[in-house]
């Protein structure tokens, strides 16, 4: 499913539209932008000193809901924009900037 | 782990790169290793404040940024004398300041995920206590980026209704990015303006915390552009609020 797409599952969004997670490369303008807060902080943590695997799951918990999506389908999204990079030297997720294409697996 | 302090503001002139390195020499005064990036990058000076020149093998961050020059062979100690005797430390990462550099710099533009990895990296491998960004003033890429990774953001401000509706505009954006700490600065107060009811009037319209109300001096203008005012001149109360700010600020964040 792409963002700009209807979500698969409604939810408790009968109420309200749905977020979109928009295309293309990470800038900091689009970061600020970002909805839901939840999102905006996950990739701030990751700017910072990045993020552990419970840390991460936690997180895309907390923002995937108002997207429409699961938390495993939001962390793959993150990916797949390159947003999101597992750091070998750190241990860490880290939320990367510019990155319109994901890194080759490790 | 390195803390990351930014000192930005919203407009020019505001006293952002003298309050940087003036509380980076609070810091070190305090026995903490500190790092200071100048970020202004198409306006660079804080390095003067220091008394650095750059020679012709002296790296600057333009090295890293737009070249292959490893983060640490561009910071150089700075430590003021009066302050070597102890533990604290200056480690100053200058922005170039010939104007090719700068108009490169300006041209060619940088992938600002480098600053970001460059702070962290010099924090770790010079076991920094706390990195001081000495920002751009207004919003862009790269104070936004500076803002988003801080442990603490330093909003330095004038006294005039410019700074205080821009003021107003990067405070918000700072809460969107979820700062854990913040603190206001109002520098340049003129000897008739009663700084309780300043304090009281920007507490109230921004709703953080009021680090310090910095008094304008023409005393400070003398010395302010060539050296550092705590080092010169301790006692005075613009030294005196940028110590206490410091000792503010290494509590809420040491």
């Amino acid at each position: 499913m792409r963002s700009s797409e209807p979500p698969e599952t409604a939810g408790d969004s009968a109420a309200r539209p749905l977020l979109a997670l928009p295309e293309g490369p990470l800038s900091m303008a689009r970061l600020v932008a970002l909805e839901p807060a939840a999102l905006r902080q996950l990739l701030t943590l990751g700017l910072r000193a990045g993020l552990g695997e419970p840390e991460l799951d936690a997180c895309c918990a907390a923002a995937a809901p108002p997207l429409g999506q699961t938390p495993e389908q939001l962390r793959a999204r993150l990916q797949e924009r390159g947003w999101l990079r597992w750091d070998p030297e750190r241990q860490r997720w880290r939320t990367r900037l510019g990155a319109a294409r994901p890194p080759a697996p490790p | 782990m390195t803390r990351i302090l930014s000192v930005h503001s919203f407009r020019g002139g505001t006293g952002k790169s003298n309050l940087s390195a003036n509380l980076a020499a609070a810091f070190a005064a305090r026995g903490l290793r500190v790092g200071v990036f100048d970020t202004d990058l198409a306006s660079p000076g804080i390095h003067v404040l220091f008394g650095f020149t750059a020679g012709p093998e002296s790296h600057t961050l333009n090295d890293h940024l737009q070249g292959s020059i490893p983060i640490e062979k561009c910071s150089h100690d700075v430590t003021p004398s009066a302050l070597g005797g102890g533990k604290g430390r200056i480690y100053l990462v200058p922005a170039a300041m010939d104007g090719d550099r700068i108009a490169r710099l300006l041209r060619e533009g940088y992938e600002v995920e480098r600053l970001n990895d460059a702070l962290f990296s010099l924090g770790q491998s010079q076991h920094l206590d706390l990195l001081i960004v000495d920002t751009h003033p207004g919003i862009n890429e790269e104070t936004l980026l500076s803002t988003a990774i801080s442990d603490c953001l330093v909003m330095v401000m004038r006294p005039d209704q410019q700074d205080y509706l821009g003021t107003a505009v990067a405070i918000e954006v700072a809460q969107r990015l979820m700062v854990p700490e913040a603190r206001l600065v109002v520098n340049k107060l003129p000897p008739h303006f009663d700084a309780e009811q300043v304090r009281a009037r920007v507490a109230q319209s921004y709703g953080i915390p009021v680090g310090a109300i910095l008094p304008l001096s023409d005393d400070l203008l003398t010395i302010a552009s060539r050296s550092l005012a705590l080092v010169d001149v301790p006692s005075h109360p613009w030294s005196a609020g940028v110590t206490q700010l410091a000792a503010d600020l290494a509590d809420a964040l040491l």
